[in-house]
This record gives structure tokens, C-alpha cells and sequence, in this order.
């Protein structure tokens, strides 16, 4: 269970990184003024994900030892990684794979004390 | 660029972030569980606390855009994986959090360090987005 709540964190985060991305792209697209810019849905998806990530995070530490959970954070890391490539088709080179696998063995080690 | 700049605000955040994960940690583990919070009595101490590193957060976050004018997002992001280390050595340390430290929990957060070390000290920076990537 708290294993699965610092998953959702970790998930909320990354929605609200790729919804600020999307959020940009389309300021870069069709410049506009302030106003219509924080008319962008994305923005407001942004700020919701990231609002939420903030409140499960809170529950995560009332569950887990922060200075196990925090470091697990890091799977953002990885998590973005995996939506640079699927949804931004940024290529990723060997050594970013090999942090990435680094990032993985960690947080499963981290995991065996949660 | 102004890179002296860059990493005093960079560290800045380090600070902060570390600062504001142990406050909400200490603060919630202060407060009932969510299904109680109508009912049991709330620590003012602890509300204190958590709202406090909440803005502790937000001031890191402040600080870590600052910090990226002078600083590439992948030596930022180097920097902010000392607060890893920092959080879970000051937790383990540190009285109040009744915590411990052990080599494979060490380990673990060794590994994740060199982890985000190893993608973000590449020699080709591909940023892959700006806002930082944790609670």
C-alpha cells in the first residue's frame, strides 16, 4: 500500500511535468497573451497533478521512514524518461539508459525497507 | 551567465527541499490519518510545521529556477541529488525522526545518486523539461 501511494506520487509528478511541457508547446505554437495563456487546460492539469502528487506525498510520509521514500522520488526520474521517449520521440542515448538502470536497483533496494 | 550565482541558488534549493521533506515528515507523522482528521485532536505544532515546509518547498522551487539561469538543468539536477544523501543521513541522525541507517539502504541511495548523476552528466545535454521532477 505505501509502496503503491509513493507510485502515485511518483505518476502525479510526471503528469505534471509532461501537462507544463504540453502547456509550452502550445504557448510556442500559437503565441498569445497572458490571459489566454493561462486559459491552457494543460496548465490547470499542471497545477492539479502537481497539487495532488503534493497531498499523496504527504501520506506517503506519514507511512515511510523519509529518508527511505524520499530517495525513491527519484523514479521520476526514470518515469520521464519513459515519456520523453514515447511521447516527446526524444532519442535516449546508452549512458541516460545506464542511469536509469542505476536509478531502477537503487529504489528496489530502498523498497525492500519500505 | 553568473555560474558562482547558479550554485549558490542551486544549493539554496538543495537546502530548502531537504529541509521542507524532513519538516513533513516530522509534522506528519504528528497528525492523525486522513480518515480521522474530523475527529482527533490536531497539534497546532504540527499544522505549523507541515505548512511551514510546504512554503520551505515552494521557496526551493523558487530558488531552483533562479539557479537555471546560470546553471545547465543537467549540472542542477546533479547538484539537487545530494539532498538524497542529506535528507537520509540528517533522518538518520538526527533524533527526533527515529530512523537508522544501514549499508543496504546506504546502498540503495548510493545507487540512485549515481543513477541521476550518469544521465544528467552527460557530455550531450538533452534537456528533457525544465520544472524539477519532485514533490
Amino acid at each position: 500500500m505505501s509502496l503503491l501511494l509513493v507510485l502515485l506520487a511518483c505518476a502525479l509528478t510526471c503528469l505534471g511535468q509532461v501537462a507544463q511541457k504540453y502547456a509550452v508547446e502550445q504557448w510556442r505554437i500559437a503565441p498569445s497573451a497572458w490571459p489566454a495563456k493561462l486559459r491552457t487546460p494543460w496548465l490547470w492539469l499542471a497545477l492539479f497533478a502537481l497539487g495532488l502528487g503534493l497531498l499523496v506525498w504527504l501520506l506517503v510520509l506519514q507511512r515511510l521512514d523519509v529518508g527511505v521514500a524520499y530517495p525513491m522520488l527519484s523514479l521520476n526520474f526514470v518515469l520521464i524518461t519513459l515519456a520523453a521517449r514515447w511521447l516527446f520521440d526524444e532519442p535516449i542515448d546508452r549512458q541516460h539508459g545506464v542511469g536509469v538502470l542505476l536509478v531502477m536497483l537503487g529504489v528496489a533496494l530502498l523498497g525492500q525497507h519500505a | 551567465m553568473n555560474r558562482q550565482r547558479g550554485i549558490f541558488f542551486a544549493l539554496g534549493s538543495v537546502l530548502l527541499v531537504s529541509a521542507a521533506q524532513l519538516g513533513m515528515r516530522w509534522s506528519m507523522t504528528r497528525l492523525p490519518a486522513l480518515e480521522h482528521w474530523s475527529t482527533a485532536p490536531l497539534s497546532m505544532t504540527a499544522l505549523a510545521v507541515v505548512i511551514a515546509a510546504i512554503g520551505a518547498y515552494g521557496l526551493s522551487m523558487l530558488c531552483w529556477l533562479l539557479a537555471l539561469r546560470d546553471v545547465p538543468l543537467g549540472r542542477a539536477y546533479s547538484l539537487l541529488s545530494l539532498s538524497y544523501a542529506l535528507v537520509y543521513l540528517l533522518a538518520g541522525s538526527l533524533p527526533w525522526f527515529h530512523e537508522s541507517l544501514n549499508l543496504s539502504k546506504s546502498l540503495g541511495v548510493a545507487l540512485v545518486m549515481l543513477g541521476v548523476l550518469v544521465i544528467n552528466l552527460r557530455t550531450v545535454p538533452v534537456a528533457v523539461s525544465h520544472p524539477r521532477s519532485d514533490p
